[in-house]
């Protein structure tokens, strides 16, 4: 006997549909304040510079204490 | 018990497709049983990845979702063409043609799909994991794939524009509370080499960072010729995945 197939039926039963209805309604309900997600943004951008720096003043250290014991 | 994992990402070109199939090859590595399902809607390319042609995909992911074939029909089993010793890669890959893309994208995925295709894959190949690539944005039919899987990963770029989508994406993730974790990919090697990176990534979008993986032109210069991973196997992009796949395997698995 051949085994056994799977196929997939697609339905319109709005009771499969109660997910899309939710991403949809919180979409269109989301107040997003911009001004705020950008300041965070920047926050962190600037934090994440401070950190670069510092490793490339380290590693500037190091490279210098290299020469230094060469 | 099958886990779904959808990846995930704000922008496009964050390397949600090379991600996702070394992603799957490492897992199989581990000796695990592994789907992999196209659902890059509009522009389908994990096929180029596997280096499988269109041509020879005479069945795809867009007959079974409009119930025109069976599983069976559609699922490429690609363990042996990649020369895997252990595990299992199965491959679902959706259609280029421009009609079935329309009527896809018309029409949308229907909800139960992804639960369903999901159970189907457990119980036809006894699959551990099924990862879905997903469309990139905030569009609903990618929500319902994320949503609709156990964990989602989202892809990251350390740009400006891709850290404000994934911070807003994070908060609308946080609203329905979905277990999401990122993966930062295309690091500036520099920035890559700052310990505090994971912490700071995590703190600003309130989800773990699993892995940092920087930039290497070698992975630009393969060219999405079959699955990195697989050719250079001791390369330091192949460690990071593995590092992300033991934690998928240790924590979500």
């Amino acid at each position: 006997m051949a085994p056994k197939k799977h196929y997939f039926t697609r339905t319109q039963d709005s009771r499969t549909q109660e997910l899309r209805k939710k991403i949809s309604d919180t979409l269109l309900s989301t107040q997003t304040n911009i001004d705020e997600v950008e300041k965070k943004v920047s926050s962190f951008e600037k934090r994440l510079e401070e950190i670069l720096d510092r490793l490339d003043d380290l590693e500037n250290r190091l490279k210098k204490l290299e020469e230094l014991l060469e | 018990m099958v886990v779904g994992i959808a990846i995930h990402s704000y922008r496009g070109g964050t390397g949600k497709s090379t991600t996702t199939a070394n992603l799957a090859v490492m897992l199989a590595l581990y000796d695990k049983k592994v789907a992999t399902v196209d659902l890059d809607l509009t522009s389908p390319g994990l096929h180029v990845i596997y280096q499988v042609s269109q041509s020879i995909m005479k069945v795809t992911l867009n007959d079974y979702v409009f119930g025109r074939a069976a599983l069976e029909d559609v699922v490429i089993d690609l363990t042996n063409q990649l020369g895997l010793p252990k595990g299992k890669i199965y491959f679902l890959g959706a259609s280029m043609k421009p009609e079935e893309i329309a009527k896809l994208l018309k029409e949308g995925y229907s909800e139960q799909f992804f639960k369903e295709v999901t159970r189907q894959l457990g119980e036809a190949y006894g699959v551990d994991f099924v990862i879905f690539d997903t469309h990139p944005g905030l569009n609903e039919d990618t929500l319902l794939a994320v949503l609709s899987s156990d964990v989602s990963i989202m892809m990251m770029r350390m740009d400006k524009q891709d850290i404000t989508g994934t911070y807003v994406t994070a908060q609308v993730l946080r609203k329905f509370n979905k277990t999401s974790y990122v993966v930062l990919n295309m690091v500036p090697p520099n920035m890559a080499k700052a310990v505090e990176l994971r912490s700071e990534v995590s703190k600003l979008l309130g989800i773990p960072v699993i892995g940092v993986v920087p930039f290497y032109p070698e992975i630009l210069q393969h060219r999405s010729r079959g699955v990195f991973i697989l050719k250079h196997p001791k390369h330091p992009y192949t460690l990071r995945i593995k590092e992300v796949v033991e934690f998928i395997i240790n924590n979500i698995g």
